[in-house]
């Protein structure tokens, strides 16, 4: 028997039924709908941590004072030894390192106006913008005057720009905060939001104003203590070797030795990427598990529906078996059968589920991905999963006695 | 020699009880011949027949198809044999019930891996034999009883076999339409097929060349129609000697 003739014969089979055909691959349509939508949602959220995390910027690093451990007991704020000014001004001379910039920020009520908008104000200098890679959508940044004399100058975020300007153009205009008059110099470009947090929702003022004025060092005891340290390595290739750099410099400036732990933490880019890539992988596994549950159940069901159907065609295969089908012949047609089924389950469940993730993305507004090699893996598989539970009633057909199958009615 | 069966016998087994459905029974069929096995309902023809067939072995004995022992056959070569040398024709006809007349004919050639262009020009040949050469893309449920049984028989010719196995052929169809189905056997003989027919009807059985009688799973007599017919004459004539005395 030619190939072409099985695959025709499977075609025969199926189309003789249609109801029961469709009802067959319920549960093939099912799993594979669901395993595509779900990959597809899972890609998209990947996707979007992703591109986050790139707007964090590649080579950038946040250096953060260490929580102390008491007792396996860390509070936040419960600092074993504060960053200061100094420590960022060292950690910008290191050869790896192109630049360092020190932070203080916490809350306050900005005031323009009739309008008022709770943001968070970010005492820093002008390399923090370069670090991060962000640009003026108009106007300027701190001139060094302003930020050695604790001018009164803010560069504003565009969603502060929008909440209290509205329409209007900001340059030049005073805010108030905690009643200090600041002077507008410049608006940021969008930034869009990362960690959950929208990175345009922030004011920044220069480094000492911050201090002086509105919010005080970041620790009661220190006056030059700075709550971080954004730097950014000279290239991506250095790094690793800025990590290093910045950590053993650290160590000697906070007199640590031998085996003393670090009191400090260093972020980057891609450790918030291995700790978002592990979360992510959790969640699919999680929903490849649910997928693979429902192919498994829609799996059974074809080999249900196939005993049924063996059973039933036992006369057709008596008959086929009389007029020269091979035990094997027999076993292709009814595994084919069960494969044919499932692949045809599989398309039409990598459309559903193609449309399902669409339909997320539009009426949810969740970022979803499609991919190809997804859709492919899945019919594939499912196939597969036609030809195991199609096997044991495929090999039931084949065994049938001819003479039996023939003289049941 | 077509078919040679030595001391062949049949035995069921149903839990602990064996039903013996043959005793041992020796047979030949030559190429050419005409063979009617005559018998009531459960007097073993149709187990006999499902042996020459190839669709059944037998429980002792030996079996030679064209030479070749049955016992030492695989389950594919016996199934290849069947393709091959046997046309089948059975007594509800067994098509394909949502297939087209034509796809049912042209099965047999499906498993002896003929192309499909050559399939349906032999199977279209085979309908044309057998005066069925219309309404071959009907489903068997839109043809009579006769039209059905002629499809059958198309589809048992079309590989060309050296024998047919008809079993009841006539069985559910009414006397005239039987009758046509057996003109059609009686031709396919004169062209040199080898027909063995089994059938409960004795009328039907003396149209055969040679009448093979069994009862309770043994061969009574086998004997050429003419010598049965005159067996039957004599029977008859002192059944009426009887009458008068």
């Amino acid at each position: 028997m030619r190939p072409l003739d099985y695959l025709s014969t499977a075609a025969a089979a199926m189309l003789a039924n249609p109801i029961r055909t469709c009802l067959t691959m319920l549960g093939i349509i099912i799993g594979v709908g669901s395993m595509v939508s779900m990959a597809a949602i899972g890609a998209g959220a990947q996707a979007q941590v992703q591109e986050q995390i790139r707007s964090f910027g590649a080579n950038v690093l946040m250096i953060n004072a260490a929580v102390r451990n008491q007792g396996g007991i860390r509070t936040a704020g419960n600092i074993r030894r504060p960053l200061t000014i100094e420590d960022s001004r060292a950690i910008a001379e290191l050869p790896s390192v192109r630049a360092a910039a020190a932070s203080v920020a916490g809350p306050a009520q900005a005031v323009h106006g009739g309008r008022n908008w709770g943001t968070v104000i970010n005492g820093t200098t002008r390399d923090h913008f370069a670090i991060r890679g962000w640009q003026l959508a108009s106007g300027r940044l701190f001139e060094p005057g302003e930020e050695a004399g604790g001018g009164k100058v803010a560069v504003v975020g565009s969603l502060v720009a929008r909440r209290l300007f509205g329409d209007e153009d900001p340059l030049g205009r005073v805010i108030r905060i905690l009643n200090t008059p600041f002077e507008v110099i410049g608006v940021l470009k969008e930034k869009g939001s990362a960690a959950g947090q929208n990175q345009d929702d922030v004011i920044f003022v220069p480094l000492l104003t911050a201090m002086i004025r509105l919010i005080g060092s970041a620790n009661a005891v220190n006056r030059d203590a700075i709550a971080f340290i954004m730097a950014s390595s000279k290239s991506d290739d250095s790094m690793t070797a800025a990590i290093d750099d910045i950590t053993s410099l650290m160590r000697q400036r906070h007199g640590l030795t031998g085996n003393d732990e670090n009191d400090f933490t260093i972020t980057t880019a891609a450790s918030i990427l291995a700790a978002q890539e592990a979360s992510t992988r959790t969640v699919a596994i999680l929903l490849g598990a649910i997928a693979a549950v429902s192919l498994v159940v829609g799996g059974i069901s074809i080999m249900n529906i196939m005993l049924v159907s063996v059973s039933e065609r036992t006369r057709e295969i008596g008959l086929r078996l009389a007029i020269g089908a091979r035990p094997r012949d027999v076993r292709k047609q009814f595994l084919l059968e069960a494969a044919v089924l499932c692949v045809v389950g599989g398309v039409i469940g990598v459309l559903l589920g193609g449309l399902t993730a669409i339909g997320v993305a539009k009426f949810v507004g969740w970022r979803v991905l499609l991919e190809p090699q997804v859709a492919a893996v899945a019919v594939v598989f499912a196939g597969c999963v036609g030809i195991f539970f199609g096997y044991y009633p495929a090999r039931q057909a084949a065994r049938l006695e001819p003479v039996m199958a023939l003289r049941t009615d | 020699m077509l078919l040679e069966a030595r001391r062949i016998s049949k035995q069921y087994r149903s839990d602990s009880t064996a039903v013996t459905a043959l005793h041992p029974t020796s047979l030949r069929i030559d190429n050419g011949e005409f063979v009617a096995i005559l018998g009531p309902s459960g007097s073993g023809k149709s187990t006999l027949m499902s042996i020459l067939g190839l669709l059944d072995r037998p429980s002792s004995g030996e079996f030679f198809i064209d030479g070749r022992d049955s016992a030492t056959l695989s389950d594919d070569q016996a199934a290849g044999l069947r393709n091959r040398l046997i046309g089948f024709v059975f007594q509800s006809y067994h098509l394909l019930p949502r297939q087209s007349i034509l796809h049912n004919v042209e099965l047999p050639l499906l498993y002896s891996g003929v192309g499909r262009a050559e399939r349906r020009e032999r199977a279209t040949q085979a309908l044309t034999a057998v005066k069925l050469p219309h309404r071959i893309d009907h489903l068997p449920s839109q043809l009579s009883g006769g039209e059905q049984q002629r499809a059958a028989i198309a589809r048992a010719i079309v590989t060309k076999p050296a024998i047919i196995l008809a079993d009841e052929p006539t069985g559910a169809l009414d006397s005239a339409t039987g009758w046509e189905i057996l003109q059609l056997l009686i031709a396919l003989n004169r062209v040199g097929r080898t027909i063995v027919l089994v059938t409960h009807d004795v009328d039907i059985a003396h149209q055969a060349s040679r009448i093979i009688s069994i009862r309770d799973g043994t061969i009574v007599s086998d004997q050429s129609a003419a010598a049965a017919r005159a067996a039957a004459a004599a029977a008859e004539t002192m059944e009426q000697c009887d009458a008068a005395a």
